[in-house]
């Protein structure tokens, strides 16, 4: 692993996407019309919104992250850039991590201006911390762009691969889904402390399980 | 400077290279010559370690890339149909970050006069003809210095003009020792820039060629194996 290597990559990347917008954009666009979506379904004042709130938000994060994704090995094998990055001497699995990178920094720009905008739309008052539960949700962030960065590479070859990515990752981000929106119940509406939580302990193993295996097998996903 | 000795090359029940063998010298420019599905491609993906053959060893300057892949692409440099740019960057931009990747710090500006893009080097890339993408691409490659070029049917889609003046600086090139693999398919590119040379045909040398010998000659090689 090269530092220098991931971090000439990711800033290639947010240079990039800087520049022309596209997918920053579609996600700004998608989770501030599904919020909007949802807003207008229920009732703000319901009591029950605020027991399916947490679900709501990470609902929409999942499914905006999911377009940010599918373009991130796509538009390399595409434009034909990632055979560039394959012939210049850095390992494989920096490229890999550079995209997780990127990835994150995505989700968490998006989340930066939709998170606020959920407690104002749905004028909730979140119970615990607002620090904790931003880190379950980074947490759950970082948990969801490893397994997708490397099942996105691991699709960019396949026919219909953006179908085929939202139909893979799903069932392997389940785990992650599941637990990170129990994590956030117990912040946002039981104030329960972070470090009490068991869910988060489980998320965490997932994330380092997840790494570990997309480092080791990222390198034959590039080989043909 | 290159070596490859008895590569082979399938996928599942194809054999895209069959025991090929070839050996190009230091400052030489060899070109690969065939048909389209010869294995050219193959070659060179496997040259460019891009693609790991099936058996068979290739050495580039000594180092065996199979076991020391980094090192071996320290020491080529690719240009291809495709320039391996991006087109959200600027040729300075483009440049500088292949330059991290290597490890280097190229004279840049040098490059960019060198290929004849100075003045266009803060444009994006995006906005750049397709012959100018190739000559960028070639500053691409030679960011690294490196002694050995690779060139994969590098004037594809280029027009006549481009074409000339994508030969003269590859001449250049050539004139201060740089090592030249070729592929293509054009015979006379093959003369213009290249002294010997393979004619692969099925995965499998079929002949080999001194390209100083006259071009009706060469055709007959080449009309033969149509035939």
């Amino acid at each position: 692993m090269n530092p220098r290597h991931i971090l000439a990559v990711t800033k290639k990347d947010i240079k990039a996407e800087l520049r022309g917008k596209e997918t920053l954009n579609f996600m700004f666009l998608f989770s501030f019309i599904s919020l909007l979506m949802f807003n207008f379904a229920t009732d703000p004042y319901s009591p029950t919104l605020k027991d399916v709130a947490p679900g709501f938000l990470w609902f929409v994060f999942i499914f905006t992250g999911m377009l940010g994704l599918s373009r991130a090995f796509l538009k390399e094998k595409e434009t034909g850039t990632l055979e560039g990055l394959q012939l210049a001497p850095l390992s494989k699995e920096d490229i890999l991590y550079a995209k997780i990178i990127y990835n994150l920094l995505l989700m968490l720009a998006i989340e930066a201006v939709a998170f606020p905008l959920f407690i104002v739309l749905f004028n909730y008052e979140i119970q615990g911390s607002v620090a904790e539960a931003l880190i379950v949700l980074t947490l759950g962030n970082i948990g969801f762009v490893i397994v997708g960065s490397f099942m996105s590479a691991l699709v960019m070859s396949a026919r219909s691969r953006e179908l085929v990515l939202q139909i893979i990752v799903l069932p392997l981000l389940l785990p992650v889904i599941i637990l990170t929106i129990i994590a956030l119940r117990k912040v946002m509406i039981f104030a329960e402390p972070l470090l009490t939580i068991g869910e988060i302990k489980l998320v965490v193993s997932y994330v380092a399980i997840m790494a570990v295996l997309s480092s080791l097998l990222f390198e034959y996903i590039l080989e043909e | 400077m290159i070596r490859v000795e008895n590569l082979t090359k399938s996928f599942n029940r194809l054999t895209a290279l069959d025991g090929v063998s070839l050996h190009v010298k230091r400052g030489e420019s060899f070109a690969l010559l065939g048909p389209n599905g010869a294995g050219k491609t193959t070659l060179v993906r496997i040259l460019s370690t891009l693609l790991r053959p099936t058996s068979g060893t290739v050495a580039i300057d000594g180092i065996d890339i199979l076991e020391d892949p980094v090192e071996a692409k320290k020491r080529i440099g690719v240009v291809s149909h495709n320039p391996f740019l991006y087109d959200e960057l600027t040729a300075l931009e483009n440049l500088r970050f292949y330059g991290e990747l290597y490890d280097c710090e190229p004279e840049i500006t040098a490059l960019l006069k060198e290929v004849n893009l100075e003045d266009r080097a803060r444009d994006l890339v995006g906005t750049y003809s397709r012959g100018m993408k190739q000559r960028l691409s070639i500053a691409r490659a030679l960011l690294h210095d490196p002694p050995i070029l690779i060139l994969d049917e590098p004037t594809s889609g280029l027009d006549m003009t481009s074409r000339k003046d994508f030969y003269r600086l590859l001449q250049q090139l050539k004139s201060r020792g740089k090592t030249f693999l070729l592929t293509t398919h054009y015979m006379e590119e093959a003369k213009e820039l290249c002294t010997r040379g393979v004619l692969l045909n099925k995965g499998r040398v079929v002949s080999e060629l001194d390209l100083t010998r006259p071009e009706e000659e060469l055709e007959g090689i080449f009309a033969g194996l149509e035939g």
